[in-house]
């Protein structure tokens, strides 16, 4: 990796460590596990759409592994991991065909994948299929959040590169 | 596809799953609780009987729940792991819902059948 794309990489990483940090300390509005704002997945879009995707994974691994071990929820690592990587595989697919414009719209397909993928683990891990009664709420969520983070990241894109060019 | 055509598939979306949550909740007709660790029935408690009192539930890492049965409701009153959610989603309700910890696997929800007397129970 060139040495600019490289420091970029690494600094996108820093953000979206920070944020996921901070926002690990808002307590949770509602006590179903998984709604939050998910703040950190606008650097991840962004990246991928700024970047590429692999460096966009790079973020994404920086942001789960060491998010996990600075808020002390370890435990909570393979419902991150999972949901984050899935999320990742959706997105980095999606921008290929949907349009800069639109990329609220992939966003909300990332939100939706790392819900769904979170539940599914959740499922696995407590053998009950009872968990996936908390799916639709979540995809409420999911669609909202996503939407947030979405226009977060297009709008920064959009600002970014009018100034750059 | 345009803007606005994914603006509807995504509110036709939230309708579906805003009638889900409705749909899916079963009034449970069981008066009994039944409390899983790691997948596996480690209690039964027979929220009809006026008892109080708590109990621990223990992972293998020595993550610790602390469940209280209290006037026929069961809820946790302490937890080991980081975000309390469960402490937070207060005591069984009968729309079905359970509660879950993630973190330290645990899952309370009503009993499913006829299950039988095959667990402990009660105090």
């Amino acid at each position: 990796m060139k040495h600019r794309k490289l420091t970029f990489c690494a600094l996108l990483a820093a953000i979206a460590l920070a944020v996921f940090v901070i926002e690990a300390q808002v307590p949770p509005l509602v006590p179903i596990p998984g709604i939050k704002l998910g703040l950190s997945n606008a650097v991840t879009l962004f990246a991928i759409c700024f970047l590429g995707p692999w460096q966009a994974l790079l973020i994404v691994f920086v942001r789960v592994l060491l998010g996990a071990l600075i808020t002390g929820q370890i435990a909570a690592l393979i419902y991150s991991l999972s949901g984050a990587l899935a999320a990742w595989t959706v997105c980095a697919l999606l921008v290929r065909y949907i349009p800069q414009k639109q990329l609220w719209v992939v966003s909300i397909f990332g939100a939706l994948t790392h819900n769904t993928m979170q539940i599914l683990v959740a499922a696995l891990v407590t053998q009950t299929a009872l968990i996936f009664s908390y799916l639709p709420v979540l995809w409420i969520s999911g669609i909202i959040t996503g939407t947030f983070t979405g226009l977060c990241a297009q709008l920064l894109l959009q600002r970014l590169r009018s100034i750059l060019s | 596809m345009s803007t606005k055509r994914w603006i509807l598939v995504f509110f036709v979306i939230l309708l579906f799953c805003t009638a889900l949550i409705f749909l899916l909740q079963t009034g449970s007709e069981s008066q009994i609780a039944a409390v899983y660790s790691d997948g596996q029935i480690v209690r039964t408690v027979d929220l009809s009987r006026p008892d109080a009192y708590d109990f621990p539930v223990v992972t293998q890492e020595g993550g610790e729940n602390i469940i209280r049965v209290e006037n026929s409701a069961i809820f946790v009153v302490s937890a080991s792991c980081a975000d309390k959610l469960c402490i937070h989603q207060g005591p069984l309700s009968p729309t079905g819902a359970p509660i879950v910890c993630l973190p330290n696997r645990l899952v309370i929800r009503w009993q499913s059948g006829n299950a039988g007397v095959d667990a402990i129970s009660g105090g």
